[in-house]
């Protein structure tokens, strides 16, 4: 092959060589993922585009303003949320609520309690203007007592509240409330465990 | 109308600056197909130019497309080489042709005009224009639709930014209405002007030609574009008009741009040339003249695809060729089974493609049936016009057989078109007649309301034309919420999520109709690993883990490979790699480092200590693929523990350590068990999601796992947010 010949062909296919011809890749260890905990959710999150089959606001939960993820609740919050009755699961209540540093500093620390189907499953002195995220075991028993048709009433009893002239007081506010449990296989309804 | 008038106007104006400098003039319809080709080549490489640097603005598109004509009438000055037109067609075949042409070009007119949604104008073809169109220019789409060359794409970009999506597929029409002019030329030219006119009502009044021409795909206007150059080189030898082999070279290289499967007419430019030259003994200095002349204008038009996709995808021919240049945009099993499932369409053998491909329809969409008549082009080889038309039509129709749908046929249809009427026109005494009622016949069956008469059931074709729709009576969205189960999931996207959130959608591709980002399941290495991590939950084999545990004697050594010792059509995936000695892991170190031998970009995922996230070879595994550990000191092991999907327990693994500057395999046995899915899977699946930068499933009732989220979505741990057109939009919590 003559010289000029050799001397087009590699100008033409230098190009395509050099994009062939990358160097090897090498990487480092990523950093390590921790063990997760992984709950399943029936919750009430305030501002969500749309919640959970069931649940139902009963009194006591001011509407929530638009693009806001948090509401504000009176002296005494209840909503119901269906739960599967039959359900084995280890529920826990689980609630995201702010301490509203406008109530706190007029009311002095506030004194929540917790009551699932009528009785107290927990409570909790909110004494610092901040988000808490409070978790509360739930009895079995207890959930079951609902019966099948009205769902499981969660109520927030709150001791002290800022009035509101000519209209109910503010409590807290509410960024989500409603049970959640560990996954264990009993879970699975379809797939690999069936 | 007016943005694909425009386009027109443009195209032209260019190609007429082309020939003018050129000094050649052309003549009637062979002028405006020749000029209106080179001129789309021309205007499309300047919309690259354009994109590349963020200018498509409507107003500088209108300022600079409008300058064209203006410099063409300004610029331009007596013909130099005048070209003949070749012989006169007589009345009854000018009439044939005109009436002929008229009628099937009133219908796809229409046709063209009603709202896009064609699967593959709305996913890419518009999907990607109307983005481009968005950020003024392009911008990185990680996937193999985004690493297509798009010529005729560019010509759509225009016609969008004053028309929107309709207009697009009027510019691909524009190639569909000029094909038959070159072909009438042609046929002019070789002397048998009737065999101009048959060949060119055979390919144009084709079925899958006429679906085709009329939406936004680019096959259509590949087929114009490799037989423009068939044609300029036929003027050059004719006529020895050697500054026809500038648009001969710029039209191969448009070809390119057009759609890869259609670069074989390079070949055949090159080989033809050459052939020529040699015959003439025009000696050697004019043979690289000549080279040249056809290369340079090629590579200015090719060039810029390649590049670019040199740069950004390190493959400058991706989305093919992805064993030869590895990257991180698309594992080469992707591109290796498509190609499997591409070249078996339908399922159909290959003795009954003739068959499919003219009147069965399993193919998506038929040719006719009168190119059952095809063998009848052996009757051209008598003329020598015959002879090359079959020999150009040749390296055209192979890349069928790598993907053999209906209009893959297209780009080389108008050779065997072409060569068919020119068979039969040579007839002795019949043949005039009987091309008369092959057209005929055609025509008839070619009419969208009599398809169904002989070929019931689907076909992909032109259904009957709804000009209420196409002149906007009917408004667009109207029509489209009508007409396309898609078009209100893109509306819905639209209000639901938030510009650059990440929406996996396995079942809905669309882009031309909103403004979110979508991840399917093939198109990109993301998508496959996106889609493989969504189905793990789904199949036991693949959410049951699979651990070995590889003893070896106890080796002392700085660097492991992990190696493959089998054949497997699947690919190689690992969860977890790790060390032991005895009974004690060696801890992880950040100064390891990690390879591949293929798909080393994602080595990490098997070092991350993450339960379901994994490395994958990213291609199908042969003996010899191999994980490779430098721990960057010597280290002292006798175990591997290696934990994959329980899918992957039939690919045999070896051991190798570096011993003496040299890899020596180790001498290993294996001891296995698989664990169970955990509950937490279908969480562990959605965190690997959101890891991704997924923030959305988007899936319609009846695809595969949308039951499976519809009835699980608390252990999925998502919310569904809304439902359209029964696609339902899932959050992932």
């Amino acid at each position: 092959m003559a010289a000029g010949m050799r001397l087009r062909l590699g100008l033409a296919t230098t190009p395509l060589l050099l994009a062939g011809c990358a160097q090897q890749p090498v990487f480092s260890v990523p950093p390590q993922r921790t063990a997760q905990e992984f709950r399943v959710q029936d919750l009430f999150r305030a501002g969500a585009p749309t919640q959970p089959p069931g649940i139902r606001l009963v009194s006591g939960i001011r509407p929530t303003g638009i693009g806001l993820d948090w509401t504000w609740t009176t002296d005494h919050a209840a909503l119901r949320l269906a739960l599967d009755p039959q359900s084995n699961a280890r529920w826990d209540l689980d609630a995201r609520i702010t301490c509203a540093g406008v109530v706190l500093d007029k009311t002095g620390p506030q004194h929540l309690t917790f009551v699932v189907n009528g009785e107290t499953v927990g409570k909790a002195t909110l004494d610092a203007a901040r988000i808490w995220n409070l978790r509360f075991p739930v009895e079995p028993a207890l959930l079951r007592a609902a019966g099948s048709g009205e769902g499981v009433l969660v109520e927030i009893l709150i001791d002290r509240t800022l009035p509101d002239a000519g209209g109910p007081p503010f409590g807290v506010l509410l960024h989500e409330i409603g049970f959640t449990h560990e996954l264990s296989g009993a879970d699975q309804k379809h797939g690999v465990a069936q | 109308m007016l943005g694909a008038a425009f386009v027109f106007a443009v195209c032209l104006a260019a190609g007429r600056l082309l020939f003018q400098w050129l000094a050649v003039r052309l003549r009637g319809g062979e002028r405006v197909y020749l000029e209106f080709l080179t001129g789309a080549a021309l205007v499309s490489t300047a919309m690259f130019a354009l994109a590349s640097v963020h200018l498509v603005y409507t107003s500088v598109l209108v300022a600079a497309g409008g300058l064209l004509p203006l410099c063409a009438w300004w610029f331009r000055r007596p013909a130099g080489a005048v070209s003949s037109a070749g012989a006169r067609l007589t009345p009854l075949w000018r009439t044939l042709f005109v009436l002929t042409w008229l009628t099937f070009g009133a219908l796809y007119l229409i046709t063209a005009m009603t709202p896009e949604t064609s699967p593959d104008g709305v996913s890419y073809h518009v999907g990607l224009i109307s983005r481009y169109y968005q950020h003024r220019g392009f911008y990185f789409v990680d996937s193999m639709f985004g690493g297509l060359a798009e010529g005729v794409e560019m010509l759509f970009l225009p016609a969008f930014a004053l028309g929107r999506h309709s207009a697009t597929a009027v510019v691909h029409l524009l190639f569909l209405l000029t094909l038959p002019f070159g072909m009438l030329a042609y046929g002019r030219r070789i002397g048998l002007p009737a065999a101009g006119v048959v060949g060119s009502l055979l390919f144009y009044l084709a079925p899958v030609v006429g679906r085709d021409g009329t939406i936004a795909y680019v096959d259509v206007a590949t087929a114009a574009v490799v037989f423009g150059v068939y044609l300029c080189l036929e003027i050059w030898r004719r006529e020895s008009l050697e500054a026809m082999l500038v648009p001969a070279g710029l039209l191969a290289g448009f070809s390119y741009a057009c759609k890869l499967t259609a670069s074989p007419i390079a070949v055949f430019l090159f080989i033809y040339m050459v052939a020529v030259t040699l015959a003439r003994r025009d000696g050697f200095p004019t043979l690289w003249r000549r080279a040249g002349v056809t290369t340079l204008p090629a590579i200015l038009v090719a060039g810029p695809w390649i590049v670019r996709n040199a740069i950004l995808f390190h493959n400058p021919f991706f989305p093919l060729f992805n064993n030869w240049f590895p990257n991180p945009h698309l594992y080469p099993i992707i591109e290796s089974e498509l190609r499997r499932l591409m070249a078996q369409m339908g399922g159909v053998p290959l003795a009954k493609l003739p068959w499919e491909a003219t009147v069965g329809g399993k193919l998506a969409g038929v040719i006719g049936p009168v190119f059952l008549l095809a063998p009848l082009a052996l009757l051209s080889v008598r003329h020598s016009a015959g002879r090359l038309l079959l020999l150009a039509f040749l390296p055209l129709f192979l890349p069928f057989f790598s993907n053999n749908g209906g209009r893959f046929l297209i780009p080389s249809l108008p050779f065997l078109a072409m060569a068919l009427a020119v068979g039969i026109v040579s007839i002795p005494r019949l043949g005039p007649g009987l091309a008369v009622m092959v057209v005929l016949a055609h025509a008839v069956l070619s009419w969208p309301d009599l398809m169904d008469r002989w070929s019931p059931g689907f076909q992909w074709r032109i259904d009957n034309a709804d000009w209420r729709a196409a002149l906007r009576i009917t408004p667009e969205n109207v029509y489209l919420r009508e007409h396309w189960r898609d078009y209100l999931p893109g509306l819905m996207l639209d209000r639901l999520v938030a510009p650059g959130e990440v929406v996996f959608s396995p079942a809905m591709g669309q882009l031309a109709y909103h403004h979110r980002e979508l991840l399917g399941t093939y198109e990109s290495s993301k998508a496959r690993l996106a889609f493989l991590y969504f189905i793990t939950p789904l199949e036991q084999p693949l959410a049951n883990t699979f651990h070995r545990e590889i003893h070896f004697p106890a080796v002392k050594t700085d660097r492991v490979r992990l190696v493959t010792r089998s054949t497997n059509d699947n690919d190689l995936r690992i969860e977890e790699l790790r060390f032991a000695l005895g009974k004690s892991e060696l801890p992880r170190e950040a100064a390891w480092r990690i390879t591949a031998s293929a798909n080393p970009w994602e080595t990490p995922l098997a070092f991350d200590n993450g339960p379901l996230s994994f490395w994958t070879s990213g291609r199908t595994v042969t003996p010899g693929l191999w994980l490779e550990t430098d721990f960057g000191h010597m280290a002292e092991l006798d175990r591997l523990l290696v934990a994959q999907s329980e899918d992957q327990r039939w690919t045999s693994l070896g051991v190798e350590a570096m011993e003496d500057g040299k890899w020596t395999r180790l001498h290993s046995r294996e001891s296995d068990t698989v664990e169970p899915a955990r509950a937490s899977v279908r969480m562990e699946a959605r965190d690997e999601l959101k890891r991704m930068g997924i923030r959305w499933i988007l899936i319609p009732d009846g695809a595969y796992g949308a039951d499976d989220l519809l009835g699980n979505p608390a252990i999925w741990g998502v919310t569904q947010v809304a439902v359209a057109n029964g696609f339902r939009l899932w959050k992932l919590n």
